[in-house]
């Protein structure tokens, strides 16, 4: 990604994972990195949220959790104006949203394919079926596929242990899971995205 | 057959997986088509997870049970069964008054209703005497209630099983008028799914046990802290609280007393260690879920810094069994220590695997072979793992260990929240200690040095005795370090994430030494340890050259394959798609 | 029933009140208890660190838990020290450790033989401070100059500088600072005598250094040496143009103003015996050196025309004629060889040199080989001489060398040269020189009755000979090595007879390298790619002389860096070691437990070094997430600064979406820094290079940044305040805002001279109609004078402050049921923030308006126009509420000619047509546009008493003392002059 250094001018392709602020290799001057994708305020945007939760540290998750649905990801802004409705800290705010493991800021891909690695689907074969879905997706588990797709994650217990190994693909699960029979569910969603 | 027919359709998440919504459907348009006008319930979680999708017809006569359906089998129901009052045999499980043996061993408390009763209707619960636990407590003093339920003998199923009278106790000694009670429904435990299906299954008999609670220790304000991953359960759970609410047994003056109470749900988002009750405050109190330590406990001061009372799913709906049917019953059931009956989740190389509610007392033997009716395919009994990260693994030996706290955890597992995995030959302890210290690593808080870094450091040294690196003295390293992990984590997560080593290490050494001396690993799992190969048996089909991913198989049509060892990943694509059975691995 | 209760702890009993944890108890009685991640300010324990255990015994029995949370029981049993308590503790720093990355000492310093502190003077000469550098050498070894000059420079070799272009010249910087030092050295204080005597036998390097280490510790000392003048190999052994004598005689003359006898030309065996210094002494150091040429043998070296390398030098040094004809050959490719090859250039003789294996082999300085070649020497590698051919009468012809090539590596690792069979090579020659190596006399040492083994003298692991009150090192022990080997062995060795001396030989541990044993160095894992950010700057060039014109003389060669040059070059230093390394808790308590570095390997996170900020630096690599920084920003400050992002093992500390520091809008990153315990939130002193030096705390002070006059204990290096830390304080506890910490200190060293007639020049200048203005942070005292000169002037006395005083004080404030802050002006103060807080906490309600306060507690500034009837008011200067209690407020001027005292910024109202004289202890604007400036002390340098915004008065005193007069003094004087 091309980026350009407000302090020295120096011009440079960043190829690091920072997300917000990327080091001029020529000055060492923190540039800021333009977010991708720029925000898309669904018709329910944030104000509607705010407005239905008291303003105490104690709403903060269900607030990043209907920000979340509502959005697809937790852009910068609009976690600025959680920390300003709330009146707490940036920081705070950012660093209750990456301890939990729901909360993500870019964002998804069409479909979000979860592989349950739970103990039995551990046992009855959880690892070959990831690696056939990585195979097929063309990516490793929590990217999006360049196309944006897919998403690939990795979940810890869907909670359907009789029928494992079992993957989710959004809301729907699929069990009893073979190599082939994984790769015809990846076909299926594949023929029906846009 | 009269009116008093229903149909019941098992509709827990496991059964949607398992395809009952296309059943469901099928279902009503067979019905519309064949003009029958019978009652047709959304049912919780029967508890046969092996037979899913499951439907069941209430006659007056008993019960028929179906199992394993397909969709173009609902077609042969409605028209064999409903119009010509002929059985469906091929996929019939049970008639009226045949017993299942899967069920005869167990005993229904807490989930007498579910699979039973529709969820989402409170008319049914009251039907089977719901809330009548309630108004016993509300005729009675709160100090009355609380020995009731000492008497009953009832401890946390949890996991810890601390005496759940005891624990409401020093919150009912704590003096604030500003006291809380919890609902730990975060079950982060990879291989539980109790508290999920009793919250489909029968949510109001967890409110009601949280609202005798809330009256026992002098509370008003009780949040249920369940996981966003069980979408079916909060919106059960949701509609139950407004049900609760109309009929008066929730929100402001119950049942005309001058007792309030009302309930929230927090969903957490997706981190095990809120499991832990300090972190599970925190969480609900918006912050990162990192637990404290502990002295003050949480009935001193917990959420909000008020007294608190935390316990788990399953307690709270033994509490509003226990008020209904009295203490006495409760603990006969069971075993001196412990009163009344535990779920167990049994998953894993199971023939019958799915939901068992059994008295404590019963012997793993009797869970494992009796209910679950032995070893999946022609594998051996090796381990039962039990209590998920935090548990333990427990070889054939001990099979005849009753299902107790004390019992389990002086066999090295735990009790835990009820995660029963069954495990065969074709597993290795290496790898299934590798895989718990694997999650634990990820899902530790991060906050004390023996859990954040200890916890990576066991699951590096594991990362290289399952490539056979390392020596005996190694392995004293691994045990030196998981037992001061043990004994020197801030948290619960912390104290057990060595449990897996340490089991597997005490009955399992061998395994170890197999890896690390002979290089070898007896179960073919290690990667590194293993190689795959064609044997003469080979047709030379070609299959496995296809499907292998990295291209690694060549051979001439109708000759005999080779692996080419240097690329082969072992990833097993071969074995698996072979018609002849021509591959091996050791 | 007192509510006392007992525990004991490790077998003592002692009362405590309930409600504390195991830990208070241990502190208030001073057992030790290691913690990393407890903050005394901050009440709730955090238990992350998990280093605090130790053993509790209670009714539900015994276990090793931590300390901080576990509340004391009545009869409770603790025993701090079991054998399980360290090992927990040990694991938990060890883990810890597995994921620590950064150097607590620089690889270069730790090569260093001698312990010298590299990467620390390198910084005082970046700093323009060489005298310091030297001073810092001098700690270690006190052949400062000797060592600048000859050293043969091993840390240059492990500069990290070089994976970018070139590393740094380190022996040329520490000559260049020697050099500088040497015309005023640095005065070492001696300790009152301890009555002991130590003979010193032989002035070497080694000797030298004893003696001087000996006679710090307060023993009389006395060196003997056989030769005319001390310093031994490096007088006779070294030529002058890389050692000149007079460079090392300074060296000398240094060490021995410090008290110490000589006796030269006496040697042992004929002038004295050892029997009777062992009478006549305490103790003895043997420091004989290794004199003895060792000669191969090969045929015809009893020839006349043959001699050793070091004979030849030393007849050199001593001016004895040198019977050597026109040609020579060396023999052998050590330095000496070099030496001798180079005296014997200058002396006009066609010199060669025959070495039996490589150029890359041979043990000379490379640098020393380029210059031989430049000086003409002639080279022949894979050549062993073998016949020397001649006869006595008519000396030399030639010598044959048999012609080597190389085989297997030998047991020293160096591929073995083997004889080519019947191939020779023939140079012809006057005379031959065997510079191969020297030993000890042996003969000598055991006529004296000193046990050797094989070659040299032999020793105990403490330096002991086989005599007990005879100690040594130097290349008597070692054989021939070089100066810096020698001091380094020499220093350690003298402090093991200072404790035989002490009779504390027992206890006294030899310090492996450092004082810390365990230096946490990652230098394998730094590779180039680590370093790729850093732009090239080359070595800077060492002018020198020509090879044409130097083989002319025997003066020095290197001419030696300016001040430009050497802090250009001390610039480049990559400051590998760690800033943190006097303070670390970490790593005091690696040493402690016997922590090793690599115990727990594995997966470590790669973070990059947060440099924005000016003064502090932040390295998440050495984060060990004891959460106090996160804690300090929270609830101390109410701030969100930092906080923790991510989970498990990759939590790391960040401001907000991981900003740079010098983005986040907060005064209190200096009180995170005194938080940490590691080197991970560091404070940068406000240098070019900020070290780290150790420094003291030279005084508890006030500073005087605003009214609320916070404690701070000022720490100086040298005696040169570099840092302002927060003192010891119930109220205001461990705090300090930026504002505080980083002022800048004022260069005490640097300042305006200040002659006598300055005050007359003062008072011609003011005349009898000036007025006076004042800084708001002077002294009652300072005020008290002005006001007395005011009146000798048109007798206004004027300041910037306005007529509003504090009511109430900083315990009404704690205590007040309602608070009204005056929000616009307020942002100012971090640590009155922090107070409003705490007044929160206790209860305290926060009004809008000041109608609702009834008789609430208001905090303002001095620029609000409120006021209430308890108000605090906060002001720029620390002394404001003093000097308006005296009436020194904002008047009209009346003259055009002003007396500004104190350091004020500016003046209101244009002052180009005013003649101002202006006595500061800085220069700021108005100094630089006035017309004459006197210099005063500064706060640090002065007492006298302020008072701050709570209406208490505060005891200013100097820590430091001054050259200038005090400024009362100043003032009386200038006061009379006016009269």
């Amino acid at each position: 990604m091309k980026l350009e250094c407000e302090n020295c001018g120096f011009e440079w392709d960043y190829q690091g994972e920072e997300q917000y602020y990327a080091t001029c290799p020529e000055c060492q001057y923190e540039v800021e990195i333009p977010a991708e994708a720029e925000v898309v305020a669904p018709e329910r945007d944030i104000e509607d949220i705010l407005e239905e939760h008291p303003a105490e540290q104690s709403s903060l998750i269900p607030i990043l959790q209907e920000t979340q649905e509502q959005y697809g990801y937790l852009p910068k802004e609009v976690i600025e104006d959680i920390a300003g409705y709330l009146g707490l800290p940036e920081s705070k705010i950012y660093g209750v949203a990456t301890f939990y493991a729901q909360f993500r800021f870019e964002p998804q891909g069409e479909h979000v394919v979860r592989i349950c690695h739970g103990t039995a689907c551990h046992v009855k074969g959880a690892d070959a079926i990831t690696e056939t879905v990585e195979n097929e997706l063309g990516i490793d588990t929590g990217e999006t596929s360049e196309d944006g797709t897919f998403t690939l994650e990795r979940v810890a217990c869907l909670g359907c242990c009789s029928l494992a190994p079992v993957i989710m693909v959004d809301d729907t699960a699929h069990g009893d899971l073979t190599r082939e029979k994984v790769k015809d569910v990846i076909d299926d969603y594949r023929g029906s995205s846009s | 057959m009269n009116e008093e027919r229903r149909v019941l359709v098992g509709y827990a998440s496991c059964g949607i997986a398992a395809g009952s919504e296309q059943i469901y459907e099928e279902l009503t348009d067979q019905l519309e088509e064949h003009e029958i006008d019978i009652q047709v319930d959304k049912v919780g979680c029967i508890g046969m997870c092996h037979n899913e999708p499951i439907l069941e017809i209430e006659e007056e006569d008993g019960k028929y049970t179906y199992g394993n359906l397909e969709e173009d089998d609902v077609e042969k129901i409605v028209g064999q069964h409903l119009e010509d009052n002929t059985p469906y045999e091929e996929r019939l499980i049970t008639a009226p008054g045949e017993e299942y043996d899967y069920f005869s061993e167990q005993k229904k408390l807490v989930l007498r209703n579910s699979g039973v009763i529709d969820p989402e209707s409170i008319g049914d619960y009251l039907e089977k005497d719901g809330y009548e636990g309630l108004k016993n407590a509300l005729d009675e003093e709160p100090d009355e209630v609380i020995e009731t339920i000492k008497e009953s003998n009832l401890r946390g199923r949890g996991g810890a099983g601390f005496p759940t009278g005891v624990k409401w106790q020093f919150a009912r000694d704590a003096d604030s008028d500003e006291k809380y009670i919890i609902c730990n429904a975060d079950e982060g435990d990879p291989g539980a799914f109790m508290d999920r299906s009793l919250l489909e299954g029968d949510p109001h008999a967890v409110l009601e046990g949280m609202i005798i609670g809330g009256y026992a220790i002098g509370a008003d304000k009780a949040y249920i802290y369940c996981r966003a991953e069980y979408p079916l359960a909060l919106r059960r759970l949701n509609i139950a609280i407004d049900q609760a609410k109309e009929k008066g047994f929730l929100g402001d003056n119950i049942l005309g007393t001058d007792f309030s109470f009302d309930i929230k749900i927090k969903e957490g988002a997706g981190a095990f260690v809120c499991g832990e009750e300090t972190a599970l405050m925190h969480s609900i109190e918006g912050k990162r879920g990192m637990p404290r330590p502990r002295p003050p406990f949480p009935a001193q001061e917990g959420l909000f810094d008020e007294p608190t009372n935390i316990n788990n799913v399953e307690t709270w709906a033994n509490v509003s069994y226990i008020m209904r049917e009295g203490a006495k019953g409760f603990a006969e059931i069971g075993t001196d220590e412990s009163g009344g009956t535990k779920v167990f989740a049994l998953a894993g190389k199971i023939k019958r695997g799915g939901l068992v509610e059994v008295p404590l007392g019963t012997t793993l033997q009797e869970i494992i072979y009796d209910i679950g009716n032995g070893i999946e395919g022609d594998n051996e009994f090796k381990a039962v793992q039990l209590g998920g990260p935090s548990g333990g693994c427990l070889p054939s030996e001990h099979l005849d260990t009753p299902v107790d706290y004390e019992t389990l955890t002086d066999a090295g597992a735990i009790m835990g929240s009820g995660g029963m995995v069954v495990m065969a030959d074709s597993d290795c302890m290496v790898n299934v200690a590798q895989y718990f210290l694997d999650f634990t690593q990820e899902e530790s808080c991060g906050k004390c040095t023996f859990c954040r870094v200890g916890t990576k450091r066991m699951l590096e040294m594991l990362d290289d005795f399952s490539e056979g690196e390392g020596t005996a003295e190694d392995i004293e390293r691994l045990r030196y370090l998981a037992d001061k992990i043990n004994s020197h984590s801030l948290c619960g997560l912390g104290q057990t994430a060595p449990n897996p080593v340490l089991t597997t290490l005490r009955y399992f050494e061998d395994e170890y030494e197999a890896h690390l001396e002979e290089d070898t690993c007896p179960a073919a799992v290690c990667k590194e340890l293993i190689e795959y190969s064609i044997t003469d048996d080979c047709i030379g089909c070609g299959q496995c050259a296809q499907e292998c991913p990295e291209d690694a198989i060549t051979g001439e049509s109708q000759e005999k394959h080779e692996i080419d060892q240097e690329v082969c990943i072992k990833c097993g694509a071969c074995q698996e798609v072979c018609p002849v059975d021509a591959v091996e691995v050791e | 029933m007192s509510d006392e209760i007992t525990v004991t702890i490790d077998g003592e009993e002692y009362e405590t009140e309930p409600g504390k944890k195991v830990l208070d108890v241990c502190r208030e009685n001073d057992v030790f208890i290691p913690t990393l991640c407890e903050i005394e300010y901050i009440e709730e324990p955090f238990g992350g660190c998990r280093v605090c255990l130790a053993e509790v015994e209670t009714d539900r029995g015994t276990q090793v838990t931590t300390t901080c949370d576990t509340p004391i029981q009545d009869g409770m049993e603790i025993t701090t020290d079991t054998g399980e308590v360290k090992e927990g503790r040990k694991m938990a720093i060890e883990l810890l450790l597995s994921e620590h990355t950064g150097d607590c000492v620089g690889p270069c310093s730790l090569e260093c033989p001698a312990s010298t502190d590299c990467q620390g003077y390198l910084a005082h000469i970046a700093n323009g401070r060489p005298k310091e550098a030297s001073k810092l050498i001098k700690e270690q070894t006190p052949l400062a100059i000797s060592l600048g000059r000859a050293c043969f420079a091993p840390c240059e070799d492990e500069c990290r500088r070089e994976m970018v272009e070139d590393p740094l010249a380190i022996r040329q910087l520490k000559m260049y600072a020697a050099e500088v030092e040497m015309e005023d050295p640095w005065q070492p204080e001696l300790p009152e005598d301890t009555g002991k005597s130590v003979a010193v036998v032989g002035g070497g390097p080694a000797g030298l250094t004893a003696a001087y280490f000996l006679r710090l510790e307060g023993h009389d000392v006395k060196i003997y040496d056989m030769m005319p003048e001390l310093g031994g190999m490096m007088r006779y052994g070294i030529p002058d143009y890389r050692l000149p004598n007079k460079l090392l005689d300074k060296d000398i003359e240094w060490i021995l103003d410090l008290g110490i006898d000589v006796e030269t030309n006496s040697e042992m065996g004929e002038d004295f015996t050892l029997q009777e210094l062992r009478e006549d002494y305490d103790g003895v150091f043997m420091s004989t050196g290794a004199w003895e040429s060792w000669i191969i043998p090969i045929e015809g070296k009893e020839l006349s025309g043959v001699t050793g390398g070091i004979d030849f030098l030393i007849d050199h040094t001593l001016g004895r004629d040198l019977d050597i004809g026109e040609k020579v050959v060396v023999v052998g490719c050590g330095n000496t060889a070099m030496d001798v090859a180079r005296v014997a250039k200058r002396l006009g003789k066609n010199v060669t040199i025959a070495y039996r294996r490589t150029e890359e082999q041979a043990p000379a300085n490379e640098e020393e080989i380029d210059e031989a070649k430049e000086e003409g020497i002639e080279f022949k590698f894979l050549a062993s001489p073998e016949k020397v051919c001649g006869c006595e009468e008519d000396g030399i012809e030639k010598v044959t060398c048999a012609c080597m090539e190389l085989g297997e590596p030998d047991e020293s690792g160096r591929p073995k040269p083997i004889k080519i069979p019947d191939e020779t090579v023939e140079i012809e020659t006057d005379s031959v020189i065997l510079a191969i190596g020297q030993n000890p006399d042996l003969d000598l040492l055991e006529e004296e009755g000193l046990e050797s083994d094989d070659y040299t003298l032999a020793m105990s692991e403490k330096f002991r000979t086989n005599f007990e009150d005879v100690f040594t090192a130097g290349d008597a022990v070692m054989g021939p090595s070089s100066i810096v080997e020698s001091t380094g062995q020499a220093r350690e060795a003298a402090y093991a007879l200072d404790a035989y001396l002490k009779g504390e030989l027992e206890s006294y541990e030899v310090p492996e390298d450092y004082e810390m044993p365990y230096d946490y160095v990652h230098e394998d894992e730094v590779t180039e790619e680590d370093l790729a950010d850093y732009t090239d700057k080359p070595r800077v060039e060492m002018p020198r002389r020509e090879p044409y014109e130097r083989i002319e003389d025997f003066e020095a060669i290197e001419l030696g860096f300016d001040g430009e040059m050497a802090e250009k070059e001390a610039e480049r230093c990559l400051e590998c070691g760690c800033l943190d390394r006097f303070d670390c808790e970490l790593r005091a308590y690696s040493d402690r437990y016997g922590a090793e570095q690599f115990t727990y390997e594995g997966f470590k996170h790669e973070y990059e070094i947060d440099e924005s900020h000016t003064r502090v630096l932040q390295e998440p690599g050495k984060c060990i997430l004891c959460g106090s920084c996160v804690r300090t920003s929270e609830e101390a400050h109410g701030e969100g600064a930092v906080e923790f992002v991510d989970r498990g093992l990759k939590t790391v500390v960040e401001p907000a979406f991981g900003k740079p520091l010098s983005e986040v809008e907060t005064e209190i990153l200096g009180d995170l820094a005194e938080a940490c315990p590691t080197g991970a939130f560091e404070e940068k002193i406000d240098d070019t290079k900020p070290g780290p030096h150790e420094s003291g705390i030279a005084g508890r002070s006030y500073c005087t940044g605003c009214s609320l006059t916070c404690p701070v204990n000022l720490r100086t290096v040298n005696g040169r305040p570099v840092r302002m830390m927060p003192a010891e304080d119930k109220v205001y506890q461990r705090h300090l805002c930026d504002k505080g910490k980083f002022r800048t200190l004022p260069d005490l060293q640097n300042r305006p001279e200040a002659e006598d007639e300055l005050l007359k020049e003062v008072e011609e200048i003011l005349g009898d109609a000036f007025d006076v203005i004042v800084s708001p942070s002077v002294t009652d005292e300072e005020a008290e004078e002005l006001k007395e000169i005011s009146e000798k002037g048109k007798g206004t006395i004027t300041s910037s402050l306005r007529d509003k005083t504090s009511t109430a004080d900083l315990e009404a404030l704690l205590e007040a049921e309602k608070i009204y802050i005056d929000r616009k002006a307020f942002g100012m103060d971090p640590l009155m923030r922090m107070f409003v807080m705490r007044a929160r906490e206790n209860g305290a309600e926060e009004v809008k308006a000041l109608e609702e306060l009834d008789d609430g507690v208001a905090v303002l500034t001095e620029n609000s126009d409120e006021t209430a009837q308890n108000m605090i008011v906060t002001h720029e200067g620390a002394n404001a509420e003093g000097l308006i209690e005296m009436g020194i407020t904002e008047k009209e001027l009346e003259s055009d000619t002003l007396l500004v005292y104190g350091n004020i910024e500016d003046l209101k109202g244009d002052t180009e047509d005013k003649t101002v004289v202006h006595f500061t202890d800085e220069l700021t604007d108005i100094s630089e546009e006035g017309d004459l400036v006197v210099p005063i002390r500064s706060w640090m340098e002065k007492s006298g008493t302020l008072k701050n915004s709570f209406g208490e008065t505060v005891e200013l005193e100097s820590v430091i003392e001054s050259q200038l007069r005090s400024n009362l003094e100043v003032l009386e004087e200038l006061k009379d002059l006016l009269a």
